[in-house]
């Protein structure tokens, strides 16, 4: 038995094997108390708290940092940023004008933006148009689809890259304007 | 990471909440009209900008603010849930509520006493 | 006296005896590195890590799952994964590999020396194990589905009929074979795992509503009814993206979502 060469319990069973029978059992026993095996006596429902154990310390696998960049997720997140880039402006023009009425209002803001350098008005322009014509243009991607329209693999991905190029064209014209 | 720790065996089915059309099907159909109307309302707005009307800027002011509120509203949901964030998810969702109130506020005050988003925009476009 | 002269004639048309005996061709040693995630439960405290190991195209068959097999017999043995078909039907090696969730069996080697390969296990799960996730919440919310015919009244004595129209609008979607490759792609599952059901489980609830046979669609959507179990999709499409059966979640939940406005 592999486990009793483990134990080093070689010898002693050969001394117990070539004892009299009737001395062997009590030799034996004798053997197995003096070099035991630990073993602990549990109950069935014990299991789970082992199992619950073990399972606190597994590692979650990585996700984002490991998972293709592809036009499917890239395209969705940069709706939402978009999005929430947009309203962030919308929300803190309303409630800086709701606090402060004389700093920020039209004439103000107009003529901030009128005497900055004409780079810095292209580049502010381009900054503004490029997220509303992308959030706009995916926004009707998203409607389509929820309309059950553009639902396939293909489908999405045609549209997608549709959007992409829609999206630099608007920015274009808007930026003209 | 939520608790790793099963509720049940591992042969008892997942639960569901008590069913809600409000949380449920008539929000999303809720957001997706506001977004469909927003096209409308924006292209309209495009196209009379140069001139002043006020009943269209305040409709569409509204429903840009409510469709902002909607959207940080699945981010708050989808990153910051209560289950799982129980103090900064709260914050966050009344935060939300608090601001979005402040900025129809701030957006009705910037239609009535001054020119108005439409024109705002349009102004700035061209300064 | 004529086999030899046989044989003779034979050899006069051979340099040596060699050259009419067959011989296999001597194919190069084309060393692919492949860097896979490994984490051992026996020592928790120590971070999961990468680990790359070499392996000879030219001796190894075309699949991911051949040159995994290929490395657990003749170079790491402890290396753990959850394999079977080995032909993309029973849904167990999946994993993603170099960034996309797919199954081992079915993704073939890029024979591009030049670059490594990367295994990781499906993204966001608890792991067991190198290779091998805890799917446990996952079967239990397809169990939640209930994903078996419920109706009251079957036909007595005789075959529930179905038509040829009304099957074809479960085709696409029955093929599922779970292996979870849709679900872990994508990011609202990976935030919100313990109450979003998630693209695999949605399709069979899908799969179930859409079916002629079956009374209980009202209890079905009703069940979806809240912020959470379907409403967490945002239409990311990362799961018809990743199938590596080429079926459609996306489309089936957005044709519930409609089912679910429309009621």
């Amino acid at each position: 038995m592999m486990s009793t060469r483990a134990l080093g319990l070689g010898p002693a069973l050969r001394s117990a094997a070539l004892k009299p029978k009737f001395a062997q059992v009590a030799a034996v026993r004798r053997m197995v108390v003096k070099r035991g095996i630990q073993t602990n006596s549990l109950p069935p429902s014990a299991s789970q708290e082992i199992l619950n154990a073990q399972r606190l310390k597994r590692p979650s696998s990585p996700h984002f940092t490991i998972y293709q960049p592809q036009l499917t997720w890239l395209g969705s997140i940069a709706n939402r940023m978009t999005g929430a880039a947009l309203s962030v402006l919308l929300y803190g023009y309303a409630i800086a004008y709701l606090v402060a009425p004389t700093t920020f209002d039209s004439t103000h803001v107009i003529e901030l933006v009128a005497s900055l350098p004409d780079a810095v008005k292209i580049a502010g322009k381009t900054i503004l148009a490029a997220p509303f014509a992308f959030h706009s243009l995916n926004g009707l991607r998203h409607l389509s689809w929820d309309m059950g329209k553009f639902l396939s693999l293909k489908g999405a991905y045609q549209s997608g890259y549709a959007v992409l190029g829609a999206t630099a064209v608007t920015t274009v014209a808007l930026v003209l304007m | 990471m939520f608790v790793a720790i099963y509720k049940g065996s591992v042969n008892d089915p997942t639960t569901f909440p008590p069913p809600s059309k409000t949380h449920g099907s008539y929000h999303w159909a809720f957001e997706r009209l506001l977004s469909a109307g927003l096209v409308p309302l924006t292209v309209a707005a495009f196209v009379t900008s140069g001139s002043n009307y006020a009943l269209l800027d305040g409709i569409l002011g509204v429903s840009l603010v409510m469709h902002s509120h909607i959207g940080f509203d699945s981010v708050v949901v989808d990153y910051l849930h209560a289950r799982k964030f129980p103090i900064i998810g709260r914050v966050m969702t009344w935060t939300l509520r608090a601001a979005t109130v402040a900025t129809l506020v701030g957006v009705y005050q910037f239609n009535t006493n001054d020119i108005g988003l439409t024109e705002l925009i349009a102004k700035v476009w061209h300064a | 006296m004529r086999n030899s002269a046989l044989k003779s004639s034979v050899r006069t048309f051979a340099s040596s005896s060699a050259r009419s005996q067959a011989v296999p061709t001597e194919k190069p040693v084309l060393s692919k590195q492949f860097k896979i995630y490994r984490w051992n439960p026996d020592e928790p405290a120590k971070k999961p890590t990468l680990q790359t190991y070499n392996v000879d195209l030219n001796q190894c068959g075309p699949m991911i799952l051949d040159a995994l097999i290929k490395i657990k017999n003749e170079m790491d043995p402890t290396l753990t994964f959850r394999r079977s078909c080995r032909e993309g039907i029973c849904g167990s090696c999946a994993m993603n590999i170099n960034g996309q969730n797919t199954l081992a069996c079915l993704c073939r080697i890029d024979r591009d020396a030049n670059k490594d390969t990367k295994i990781y296990p499906l993204p966001h799960m608890y792991i067991v194990k190198d290779l091998v996730p805890d799917l446990t919440l996952f079967y239990k919310q397809y169990k939640s589905i209930e994903p078996y015919l419920k109706n009251d009244n079957p036909p007595e004595g005789r075959e529930h009929l179905q038509s040829p129209e009304d099957r074809r609008k479960l085709d696409g979607m029955y093929e599922c074979i779970l292996c979870a490759c849709c679900s872990t792609s994508c990011p609202s599952y990976w935030w919100n795992q313990d109450e979003y059901l998630g693209p695999a489980t949605l399709m069979a609830a899908y799969r179930w509503m859409a079916d002629s046979r079956d009374t209980y669609g009202a209890q079905r959507k009703e069940k979806l009814q809240n912020e959470l179990s379907l409403y967490r999709c945002h239409t990311i499409f990362n799961c018809a993206r990743t199938c590596p059966k080429g079926l459609n979640p996306a489309a089936a939940i957005a044709k519930i979502k409609l089912e679910l406005a429309a009621d």
